[in-house]
């Protein structure tokens, strides 16, 4: 009896110890580099405020980080539903299923690599939006740039969503998508009353999941555009590394880290149902 | 209707391929291929080109291995630390379980990102900076694979456990003979996915390893894409070479993963 209640903490004690040196501490150095710390003359948190208040970049960054994820969103909510909806029906649903999620596979910053080839100033697509009679500057307007930004993203990443969502459609009742054929004939109904408020809370998660990532974008500025041009693309995140690594402002770029977890843990706390929880992990 | 369905798989197609053949194409062409007008669909002869200024410039046979031996070596820590303690937290009742469960899950809240400093702090204070052990040990931990194993245990019948071990089982031999093979494809997909993450873990990587023949491959991208040495042409190789590991791994274990339990 003695031995089966020393086992469980036998087999957690690894995962714990390098839970703790690896995640858990690292934390509190972050906390005491970004708040707790005690200079000769003040505590690290208020110089860091004062740092903040002064800091225009910041809230340019913060800007930034808000206009691409909504830009991110916007174009990418539609799809996912559009795909998945086209996808349902399909004979060879999970081999397309298969093929969509596989570019997810790639990290991201071998797409943010990749991309810069493909948008470039005579690139492969301004070679094509010629045909169109477009010429885009993609690496000099900040728009375009922001813009790029947040197609790059959806490249890296509509598979998984598309998976969430097909996930979603699965679970809907087949009684209640017989009872809309028998009232409409068109598609349309179908989708506005019984997909999407059936389907509400895993958009939501979408949503959720989508503004997790923005808020964690850092390979793809880093690879993608530098934070140009005129420091459009600079996401919170990736100032987090510019004041490290670049400046060698540790305090600071501690302090940031502490606002992007505090809005992280807002956004925990505002989709409070974890249900959709699990698929976060494939 | 038809033809609408005929356009997505054109267009689910152009999007599944149109990187693999570009980088194909690029990997095969000179340096100015990405830039000319208009593209030509063309295999080049340039490979042996490109592949050897890999090769004198950044040791690229060791880049891969590098890479290999870091993916491999921290996705099997990784499995076996965690395919333990997410049993245990699955199948044992014990003290302090729901407030460690909780301090592991509420870890989730805090971005990798916004630790960035702490990381590079702690990897420093304990010596593993610019190593290759600095590589593999602080990336050992990923909660959501924990979560998802966790979850997957408890698909395993108590009664299977207990009949076990009322024939004398001891606690190791029930994780190694039932628990363990009742979701070998479980955890595969889970040692997919560390492998993967730490194959395309970029950031902490870049700004620690400054010796090339220590780099893996991100680190090698990182460095040779610099806007002031371009060479397309090999770094575009340098990215299929990134890329095919991965996404052979997943064609492979595609049958797992998208089995009627997962999709």
């Amino acid at each position: 009896m003695h031995k089966t209640k020393i086992i469980p903490y036998l087999f957690i004690l690894p995962f714990f110890v390098f839970f703790v040196i690896f995640k858990l501490i690292p934390v509190i150095i972050t906390l005491v580099n970004g708040i707790l710390e005690i200079d000769e003359t003040s505590i690290v948190f208020i110089k860091n405020v004062e740092l903040l208040l002064l800091d225009q970049v910041f809230f340019k960054t913060l800007l930034n980080t808000i206009i691409i994820c909504i830009l991110y969103v916007v174009i990418k909510i539609p799809m996912v539903i559009v795909i998945s909806n086209l996808v349902n029906h399909l004979k060879h649903k999970r081999l397309i299923l298969m093929m969509l999620y596989a570019p997810t596979i790639v990290g991201m910053y071998a797409y943010a690599i990749l991309f810069r080839y493909l948008f470039t100033h005579n690139g492969f697509i301004n070679q094509q939006l010629n045909l169109f009679g477009i010429q885009i500057d993609w690496f000099g307007n900040p728009f375009f740039a922001q813009l790029m930004i947040a197609l790059t993203l959806l490249w890296g990443t509509l598979g998984f969503y598309i998976l969430i969502y097909n996930n979603g459609l699965k679970n809907i009742p087949k009684e209640l998508i017989d009872v809309i054929k028998l009232e409409s004939n068109s598609k349309l109904p179908k989708l506005k009353y019984l997909q999407l408020p059936i389907l509400a809370p895993v958009i939501k998660s979408i949503l959720f999941i989508a503004i997790l990532e923005v808020l964690t974008l850092v390979d793809l500025p880093l690879n993608l555009t530098l934070g140009g041009p005129s420091q459009s693309t600079i996401t919170l995140s990736y100032y987090i590394y510019m004041q490290a690594i670049q400046y060698n402002n540790f305090a600071y770029a501690s302090f940031i880290g502490i606002i992007i977890s505090i809005l992280s843990l807002a956004l925990f706390l505002t989709k409070k149902n974890m249900e959709n929880f699990k698929y976060e992990v494939i | 209707m038809k033809l609408f369905r005929i356009l997505l798989l054109v267009f689910v197609v152009l999007i599944w391929m149109f990187p693999v053949v570009f980088l194909i194409l690029g990997a095969t062409n000179h340096s100015g291929w990405a830039y000319q007008i208009p593209i030509s669909f063309q295999i080049g002869n340039q490979f042996r080109i490109n592949y050897d200024y890999l090769y004198q410039t950044f040791y690229v046979n060791s880049v891969i291995f590098n890479s290999i031996v870091v993916s491999i070596s921290t996705a099997l820590i990784s499995i076996i630390v965690i395919v333990f303690a997410s049993y245990a937290f699955s199948k044992y009742h014990f003290k302090f379980k729901n407030i460690l469960f909780g301090i592991f899950i509420a870890s989730i809240i805090i971005p990798q990102i916004s630790t960035l400093v702490g990381n590079l702090k702690l990897i420093s204070a304990i010596g593993l900076y610019g190593t290759i052990f600095g590589l593999i040990l602080p990336f050992t931990i990923n909660i959501r694979v924990f979560y998802y194993l966790m979850n997957m245990f408890h698909y395993i019948p108590n009664e299977i456990i207990d009949s076990a071990r009322i024939d004398g089982a001891s606690d190791l031999q029930i994780v190694n003979k039932i628990s363990i093979p009742m979701t070998l494809d479980k955890i595969a997909l889970s040692f997919f996915m560390l492998f993967v993450s730490s194959w395309n873990n970029f950031l902490i990587p870049m700004i620690m390893m400054n010796s090339r023949r220590r780099f893996t491959i991100p680190v090698m991208l990182s460095s040779l894409s610099d806007p002031l040495s371009y060479n397309t042409g090999s770094t575009l190789l340098a990215l299929l070479i990134a890329i095919i590991p991965p996404l052979l791994l997943y064609i492979g274990l595609s049958n797992i993963i998208y089995n009627k339990n997962s999709v």
